[in-house]
């Protein structure tokens, strides 16, 4: 090719390309494809975000399979915490009863080895302090469950007991802890075995993991009085036999002297029952402590209490109730006309109203429930008629204004309340202690208000009064010549220059649906399986 | 740009808009599906904090079944909860994957003569509309399932007779999605299950201590 031809070709080769260049054929091809990567890329990331969160759906599910699992733990936890032989929480005996067994106040649980408590044995009478009662040695040594437990659909936890005694000052705190590992196996059992390496967490393995920890508290005891608000006590020279808390100010206006004695039992170690050492009663208050005049304690203590403590108020609600939990407003076999006169008429116990109304004659409360819409006794006497021995109570329940059983009986807010001036008698022959204040019961729901706005509780006159009075919204007033058992209100007057606290505590409780252990706290902790040791609770 | 052209690349576009469509319904389902998972998970929660709520107010004692649904259809039929119960709807299998059943973990006798009702119909916060089972069993005593013996006799409560313990089983099954034409799964019903103990152990000796304020009067 001649270098002519070579230029020729060469110049044919360029405009061919500029020409191929130019030509503008096939762009829609381009663009095209263009747009079905683009599309096809928008659906897949679509599709790709739904599976994502699909997934995180399923995984919500197993975490929540896990979760209920671990809760199962802690349920077999409290469980075994509440299998205690209460039989050794002997309430019963009293001043007069001749065995200052037990007393409310200082009844500890005792844990083994393996965290589980064995008894209440009453090593722990050695005085309490910040209304903690001491221990006195404390064990601490945690249990030693480590055995997993199905529950089926997917999952099982391991659970651990921990003893949970801790130092505070003088005193140890028993909060015993359970802590419980729930595991979603994901179908597979065998994926989650205790030989998983304890660093597993969540998701390893195709295990899902979450672990919870519930700290306990024992029952919290009645104390003397306890005070929502301010706890106010009245008298000259004022002896008392129990612990008293208020959350808010503890006043002692009176020019006195203040004595207060823990009563513990010692005869469980031994010892002398009256032996003082370190039996010194506590009163507590969240607020101010003021007091008037000349005031010298002597065995007590009055310190600021670490925490607030309210009590729940009573309820008397028998819609949604079992079908056995019908509560007659007068028990089975009394009669409106037993309990008395009403200003002459027929009776005292006013049906339209479910209100008591005593202005004169005597009215008698024989063994059973009462519940009420009102009690106001301005004249008259009012008394129990109960056996010393006798196993049933008179309790009375003041419902709320509000409630469906008085809202619509045309009284309002004028209502709810229990008061008596002329006091209410518990006492067989006038002497204290041998029916037993628990004998007693006296429980008002309050209106929905505390303070100068609550419903009141007022009981006067010159008697020894002896009663467990539970209204804890409720401005509380009590005057006689000595009170006996337990004042439980907001704002609380003791007006007697004897307390003495329950020590007769036959009927207890309301009901027995509660363990000697709840759950104070709960908290859930860092995934861990099997549980970490020796601490399970670390990561909590 | 010729017709050719034109033609491929309407091709290629009804192809790419055909294939798009497909994963946009797709995920649209799965989404569907997801959301509908979640509603079921939630109304199992609900329901399971219902139980316990109740064990609170109104004692262990209400912890059973009012009555007991009849059961269904085969063992093999994972869609109705009611099919893990017995011929005479008298005991509950426990499986350990309800999804694919095989051999019970346990066979537990259901409890009745409480208050939980055993199958509601709820509607969910989002509009899901579900039945919602739920059984109660008689769960073996936890202290017979592994636990050191040593544990369980130094609590004192061993027997598996006292009924102290009990398993909770609930089952969310949602009805079919209204105004929807694609799947609405899950198509099988979704079960939580925990146990639930009595707070107060039935082999305490005295068994009154409890200290429950606020409870109904009964």
């Amino acid at each position: 090719m001649s270098p002519g031809e070579m230029r020729m070709d060469l110049s044919t080769s360029v405009a061919r390309l500029r020409g191929r260049a130019a030509d503008e054929s096939g762009f829609v091809m381009v663009i095209a494809l263009v747009v079905m990567v683009v599309a096809l890329a928008f659906a897949t990331a679509a599709l790709t975000g739904t599976l994502a969160s699909r997934s995180s759906a399923t995984r919500d599910l197993r975490s929540q399979r896990a979760l209920q699992a671990a809760d199962a733990g802690i349920e077999d936890g409290i469980y075994r915490f509440n299998q205690v032989n209460v039989s050794t929480l002997n309430f019963t005996g009293g001043l007069l009863g001749g065995a200052l067994s037990n007393i409310t106040d200082c009844v500890i649980p005792q844990v083994n080895i393996n965290g589980v408590i064995t008894a209440f044995t009453l090593q722990a009478a050695v005085g309490v302090t910040n209304g903690v009662c001491k221990l006195p040695s404390d064990s601490g040594v945690s249990g030693a469950i480590g055995d997993t437990i199905q529950v089926g659909d997917h999952g099982f936890y391991e659970m651990q007991q921990v003893n949970g005694a801790t130092t505070t000052g003088p005193n140890i705190v028993l909060h015993p802890k359970v802590v419980a590992v729930g595991v979603d196996d994901g179908g597979n059992s065998t994926t989650c075995t205790s030989t998983v390496p304890s660093a597993t967490t969540a998701n390893t393995s195709g295990c899902v993991v979450r672990r919870v920890m519930a700290t306990l508290a024992p029952i919290d005891p009645f104390q003397l009085a306890e005070a929502g608000g301010a706890l106010t006590l009245n008298g000259v020279a004022i002896v008392a036999t129990g612990d008293m808390r208020a959350n808010g100010d503890l006043k002692i206006p009176g020019t006195c002297v203040v004595v207060l004695v823990q009563v513990c039992t010692a005869a469980i170690t031994g010892t002398n029952a009256l032996n003082l050492s370190g039996l010194t009663a506590n009163v507590t208050y969240g607020g101010s402590f003021s007091h008037a005049g000349v005031f010298v304690p002597l065995l007590e203590t009055f310190t600021p209490q670490p925490a607030a403590v309210n009590r729940t108020a009573v309820t008397v609600d028998d819609t949604g109730c079992p079908s056995a939990c019908v509560t007659p407003s007068l028990p089975s076999g009394v009669t409106a006309a037993s309990l008395g006169g009403k200003n002459g008429a027929a009776t005292a116990y006013d049906p339209t109203t479910n209100t008591v109304t005593l202005k004169s004659q005597a009215l008698t409360f024989a063994p059973g429930d009462y519940i009420l819409c009102n009690f106001n006794a301005t004249g008259g006497s009012v008394s129990t008629n109960i056996a010393s021995t006798s196993s049933t109570p008179v309790r009375i329940f003041i419902d709320g204004p509000t409630s469906s059983r008085c809202s619509s009986n045309g009284l309002g807010a004028a209502q709810g309340n229990f008061n008596s001036s002329v006091g209410v008698s518990n006492l067989v022959g006038g002497v204290i202690g041998l029916t037993g204040s628990s004998q007693l019961q006296i429980y008002v729901v309050g209106n929905g208000s505390t303070g100068a706005g609550g419903a009141t509780v007022t009981i006067g006159g010159g008697l020894t009064e002896s009663m467990f009075l539970y209204a804890p919204t409720s401005e509380v007033s009590v005057t006689g010549l000595a009170f006996e058992g337990n004042a439980i209100g907001y704002d609380v007057t003791l007006n007697a220059p004897t307390l003495l606290e329950n020590l007769a505590v036959n009927n207890y409780s309301l009901a027995n649906a509660v363990g000697v252990f709840h759950v104070a706290h709960y908290t859930e902790c860092t995934p861990v399986y099997p549980l970490p040791q020796p601490d399970p609770t670390s990561g909590c | 740009m010729t017709m050719i052209e034109v033609l491929v690349a309407l091709a290629i576009s009804v192809i790419v808009i055909g294939a798009s469509t497909q994963f946009f319904v797709l995920s649209n389902g799965s989404a569907l599906s997801g959301r509908r998972q979640v509603s079921a998970l939630a109304l199992a929660q609900s329901q399971i904090e219902k139980v316990r709520q109740q064990v609170k107010q109104y004692g262990f004692g209400t912890l059973g079944m009012s009555s007991v649904p009849a059961k269904a259809g085969a063992d093999t039929d994972t869609s109705n909860p009611t099919d893990f119960e017995n011929t005479a709807a008298t005991t509950w299998e426990v499986q350990e994957n309800y999804d694919a059943p095989g051999i019970p973990l346990l066979t537990e006798p259901l409890i009745t003569g409480g208050t939980i009702t055993p199958i509601q119909t709820i509607t969910g916060s989002d509009g899901v509309v579900a039945k919602v089972y739920t059984f109660v069993s008689q769960a073996t005593d936890i202290c017979q399932v592994g636990l050191p013996a040593s544990v369980c006799t130094a609590a004192g409560v061993t027997t598996a007779s006292n009924m102290d313990v009990r398993r909770v089983v609930v089952a969310v099954v949602l009805n079919a999605p209204t105004g929807q034409t694609q799947n609405g799964g899950p198509n099988k019903p979704q079960y939580l299950t925990t146990l639930i103990t009595n707070p107060v152990p039935s082999a305490q000796i005295n068994n009154v201590t409890g200290l429950r304020i606020g409870l109904n009067v009964s």
